[in-house]
């Protein structure tokens, strides 16, 4: 079957569309918008807004996967014979903020903190890489 | 941070960031008009939508992952156009049309594509999506052509509006068109640009397909 191809021909006048698109100053474009009654200015502002806002949304999302799994990679790597105890983990953390006290000020120096508190504590200097996991297994 | 295993040159998500805010009015409104005559045709029901999913695409390759990668050595209004082009393509070399295409391919001299899917009706697990598929695709083509008809009847009036659409349909480079319709570049450019504004108005909001 010899039919003319229809969709081929239409991308053909599509790009002599956008190669004059391309083609037209900035003036030029300006001054069409006028014409069209287009607010060029509000047009850009809402389009790049929503370009901002797509680039951060996307990274954001990514991050938080990137997040998940590395929790999920910690998660299996922390089986109860590897972990330290709750002490080793309480002395492995005060003798990290002696060592390096700006830490301390950034973890709120450790003092009076819940079980729990130190675990999460133990965790994030973990992911930080402050601590090598490895160098305190059971 | 640019992943380890991506080629130097390529924009890291950073440069992306600061390349969307660099884009002066002029550009981003040109690079919306742009995804407004690339949309046609495609599963893209505005230009807002085709330049996001351009963006997350880029956005997604610079931070080592799949997606399309910014060589920063191309201007990023050039990538931007040529990644809404290829994702509008994408969109319509649907898996149904490239079905299609594959069983067209197949079909010998004297026989339809209709007769070579009767004859494969035998072997083929799913032969009604190929048909339904087959069916999708003729009435694009029949939307192809009745926006091409359309474009004709609009702009039947100006002859020199008519060579450049002729040319372009038989893929004559300008210099050709212009040469066979004895214009000037002077006259060339205004009746391009006469159509390009013209097909605007033909279609408001939506470009043909």
């Amino acid at each position: 079957m010899t039919t003319p191809n229809v969709i081929a021909e239409m991308a053909a006048l599509r790009d002599a569309a956008l190669e004059d698109l391309m083609a037209t100053s900035d003036a030029q474009l300006r001054q069409e918008a006028m014409e069209d009654g287009e607010d060029i200015d509000a047009i850009a502002t809402c389009v790049k807004a929503k370009m901002r806002e797509t680039a951060a949304s996307t990274l954001r999302q990514r991050l938080s996967q990137a997040k998940a799994q590395s929790n999920a990679k910690l998660m299996v790597q922390k089986t109860p014979s590897t972990l330290p105890t709750l002490e080793q983990i309480k002395q492995i953390v005060q003798n990290l903020f002696q060592t390096d006290p700006s830490l301390g000020l950034a973890f709120r120096s450790g003092k009076k903190q819940a079980d729990a508190d130190w675990l999460s504590l133990y965790d994030d200097l973990v992911v930080m890489g402050a601590i090598k996991p490895e160098d305190h297994e059971r | 941070m640019k992943p380890y295993d991506l080629p130097d040159n390529t924009a890291t998500t950073d440069d992306v960031r600061q390349a969307i805010e660099a884009l002066s009015k002029e550009e981003t409104y040109r690079l919306r008009k742009a995804a407004d005559i690339l949309i046609g045709g495609t599963e893209y029901q505005a230009p807002l939508e085709i330049i996001n999913e351009a963006i997350v695409r880029t956005i997604s390759a610079a931070n080592g992952e799949s997606g399309r990668r910014w060589p920063k050595d191309v201007p990023f209004m050039a990538y931007m156009i040529q990644t809404i082009k290829g994702l509008a393509n994408d969109s319509r070399e649907s898996s149904a049309q490239t079905k299609t295409d594959h069983i067209e391919a197949m079909a010998v001299d004297g026989l339809s594509a209709d007769e070579a899917l009767g004859r494969l009706e035998h072997c083929h697990p799913d032969i009604v999506t190929t048909v339904v598929e087959l069916e999708e695709s003729q009435e694009r083509q029949d939307r192809a052509k009745a926006a091409a008809d359309k474009i004709d009847a609009h702009f039947a009036g100006d002859s020199e509006i008519t060579w450049i659409i002729m040319g372009h349909k038989d893929g004559q480079s300008a210099a050709e068109i212009r040469e066979l319709a004895e214009m000037t570049e002077t006259q060339y450019s205004s009746a391009r640009r006469r159509f390009r504004r013209g097909l605007e108005k033909l279609f408001p909001g939506r470009r043909p397909s």
